[in-house]
């Protein structure tokens, strides 16, 4: 995967870009906006980290301009700013994702791999395959093993949300974003309780385990190991 | 701070001529000024136009009856008649010039130039007049002419005097009315821009001390109307919210710096522990260490959403949301994690009952109340989430028969920080239920705090429908 990081926080663009090279990633960065946009219509990059505050030019005028040459490579925002109309702002300007600092390194790159996999999520196919489960989107049907697995509603959207990502880690912030539509962390471990509920329905008593956890990061749910 | 002092110290001194009440008065003045003038023109022609019509009438009337007689009995006849009329008669309304044929006056009651005019006409009066006649310079006869059949010119006419001096009449009280007028209006103007201007300069006096420094002083009432009520009205409460915040932000630095402090010593203390040791265990008091500074970020995190919501500085997007979608929803996501805590939860539904809120928040507020019900209470309690209707008002409701909240500590687990004892070791700072209740304040709903007999139940009961203030659109 190919980022560019523009931003502005030298001590933060270095941590970030560290822990790509670690993860096997290639990083570039830029300090100001202006040369953050002139590299990103230049070369080929994956995803795009954007800061919102950002010298020369601001990072919502950036993705803006970005945006309206054309170019679709997916960006995530980063940036100290989180109430909800900052966030609004951005993915109305044309970003894919925000995150708020400070922020877990690998709830980055987490999100930074589902955004680089886009177009990703296979199309509403009414069908999903995995090995030897199948989640009927239409009418909620899930088997494994040609045995009917009886879910409840909550559970059914955490299961198609992580069978629509296959291989993807998911992290417990962005399922409590996208599968609940909740901001924040609720102190009680919500997400940790369905998933186990989940797990104890869907691999339990199958001959493999389709969704790991990735300890200290999130969930994937295996496609081929 | 500085302050410009100078231009409100030359607002101060501002001439009363520059008030809007005198400028005000004087656009009225004006106005009402040209309009009495304009009527008093059309009455001024109307009448001129009248008495100008019944003096015709009253010469053609006198014309016919001098031609009768003279086709009658001839010019010299009617001289002598008019003649004798003149002499014995004390009210002479009418001047005569009689000339026969041939050319010999006969009556002289008109100047020899009415001889000039045809039919009729207008011409100064001074030398005619009568005896009992004044002349006044600028009056006018009004005469008409006319051939008897043997030749006779005949020419009558009439004084307009009575018709001239009503018109300088009115002139004259139009001129002195239009200027009394305007006197008047720019007194009364200048009197009310005076009053106007002390009571103002009374709130401008309050402005400023609040500004140097007095913030808990409010605006006097400024008088003379509703609107202006109003005004001071909205103004006391913008201050009201600005001193709220003050006070939000004041209570924040002190809360941060007081509650900030415990978790800071204790990751410095690891810090300088793993200093000292040796790399093996050095991995683990980093990993520990880290622990450590995220509670301290989330605490951050947590005590800038209370400001934020508390000081009202969040962009609410209100819109219609159905309380038994709220409530099964969160309710929905807290069953696993609340039966693995062996606590049981409970849903009960309004029936469709419906409210406005901001559905981001009132998720947040309810996820609060919900983290607190199952975070407090030991294992076994049944903790109920239930949406109700009332008369005029929609409530969400928590509650449990866990241990409760002692009456007295009731009003302070609302306090930022405040913990139970028995709460000391559970997770959380103590934020979720000023949290939940700034959310709740911001909708304008009640957050009702009671004794469940036994636990602890949490009611936010929102208006329905929402009070004006609180419901702005999204």
């Amino acid at each position: 995967m190919k980022v560019l990081i523009i931003e502005d926080d030298r001590a933060t663009s270095t941590f970030v870009a560290k822990g790509l090279a670690k993860a096997g990633h290639a990083a570039e960065k830029a300090y100001d906006g202006q040369t953050g946009l002139n590299m990103a219509l230049s070369r080929a990059y994956d995803v795009l980290i954007v800061d919102r505050l950002l010298p020369a030019l601001p990072g919502l005028d950036l993705i803006d301009a970005l945006r309206a040459q054309g170019i679709q490579t997916p960006v995530l925002i980063l940036t100290a700013l989180d109430a909800v109309d900052d966030r609004v702002d951005g993915l109305n300007v044309g970003a894919d994702d925000y995150l708020t600092k400070p922020f877990a390194f690998n709830e980055l790159l987490a999100r930074l791999q589902a955004l680089a996999r886009r177009p990703p999520l296979r199309e509403p196919a009414d069908l999903i395959r995995l090995d030897d489960l199948e989640v009927n989107a239409d009418d909620r049907h899930v088997t494994r093993a040609g045995k009917r697995i009886d879910l409840t509603p909550q559970e059914f959207k955490l299961l198609d949300y992580l069978v629509r990502r296959p291989g993807e880690t998911i992290t417990k912030k962005m399922l409590l974003e996208q599968v609940w539509g909740l901001r924040f962390d609720p102190r009680t471990n919500v997400v940790e309780a369905h998933m186990s509920r989940l797990r104890a329905k869907i691999d339990r008593g199958f001959s493999r385990e389709l969704i790991r956890t990735r300890h200290g990061v999130g969930y994937v749910i295996d496609c081929q190991d | 701070m500085a302050l410009d002092m100078s231009s409100t110290a030359r607002t101060r001194r501002a001439s009363v001529l520059h008030t809007a009440t005198f400028r005000l008065a004087a656009v009225f003045s004006i106005m009402f000024g040209a309009g009495a003038a304009l009527l008093l023109l059309v009455l001024d022609l109307g009448i001129s136009r009248f008495a100008e019509l019944e003096m015709e009438q009253a010469l053609t009337h006198q014309m016919e009856v001098m031609r009768a007689d003279a086709n009658l009995e001839g010019g010299e006849a009617l001289a002598s008649i008019l003649d004798e009329q003149i002499r014995t008669s004390t009210l002479q309304r009418y001047a005569y010039r009689i000339v026969s044929a041939d050319g010999r006056t006969l009556i002289s009651g008109l100047p020899s130039e009415v001889q000039h005019i045809n039919g009729y006409g207008l011409m100064a009066a001074s030398e005619s007049p009568s005896p009992d006649r004044p002349a006044s310079p600028g009056s006018q006869i009004m005469v008409l002419t006319s051939y008897a059949n043997d030749g006779t010119f005949l020419a009558v006419g009439r004084d307009n005097f009575p018709l001239q001096a009503l018109r300088t009449h009115l002139h004259r009280l139009a001129l002195w009315g239009g200027v009394g007028l305007l006197v008047l209006a720019m007194l009364a103007g200048l009197i009310v821009g005076a009053l106007f201007l002390r009571r103002l300069d009374q709130v401008n006096r309050a402005a400023e001390r609040i500004m140097a420094g007095q913030p808990s002083e409010r605006l006097p009432a400024i008088g003379f109307g509703r609107e202006f009520e109003l005004l001071a009205a909205n103004l006391n409460r913008m201050l009201d919210r600005q001193e709220a915040t003050m006070n939000t932000l004041r209570q924040i630095s002190a809360d941060v710096a007081h509650d900030l402090r415990t978790p800071l010593n204790r990751l410095r203390n690891l810090l300088e522990e793993a200093e000292g040791e040796a790399p093996e265990q050095q991995t683990a008091s980093i990993r520990t260490a880290l622990t450590e500074t995220d509670e301290i970020l989330s605490i951050i995190t947590a005590l800038l959403a209370v400001a934020r919501i508390e000081g009202g500085n969040v962009n609410l997007a209100f819109r219609p949301v159905a309380a038994d979608e709220l409530v099964q929803t969160l309710a929905g996501l807290y069953l696993p994690a609340a039966e693995e805590g062996g606590h049981a939860l409970r849903v009960a539904l309004s029936g469709g009952a419906t409210f406005s809120g901001d559905p981001v928040l009132l998720t947040q507020m309810l996820s609060n109340l919900l983290d607190n019900a199952l975070l407090h209470t030991p294992e076994g309690t049944v903790v109920e989430v239930a949406a109700e209707r009332g008369q005029d008002s929609v409530s969400i409701i928590v509650c449990d028969n866990g241990p409760g909240v002692p009456d007295e500590e009731r009003d302070a687990i609302l306090r930022r920080f405040y913990r139970l004892d028995r709460s000391r070791n559970t997770p959380g700072v103590g934020l979720g239920l000023p949290l939940a209740s700034a959310i709740a304040d911001l909708h304008g709903a009640a957050f009702l705090i009671s004794d469940n007999a036994p636990g602890l139940r949490v009611e936010v009961r929102f208006p329905v429908p929402a009070p004006a203030w609180a419901a702005t659109p999204g």
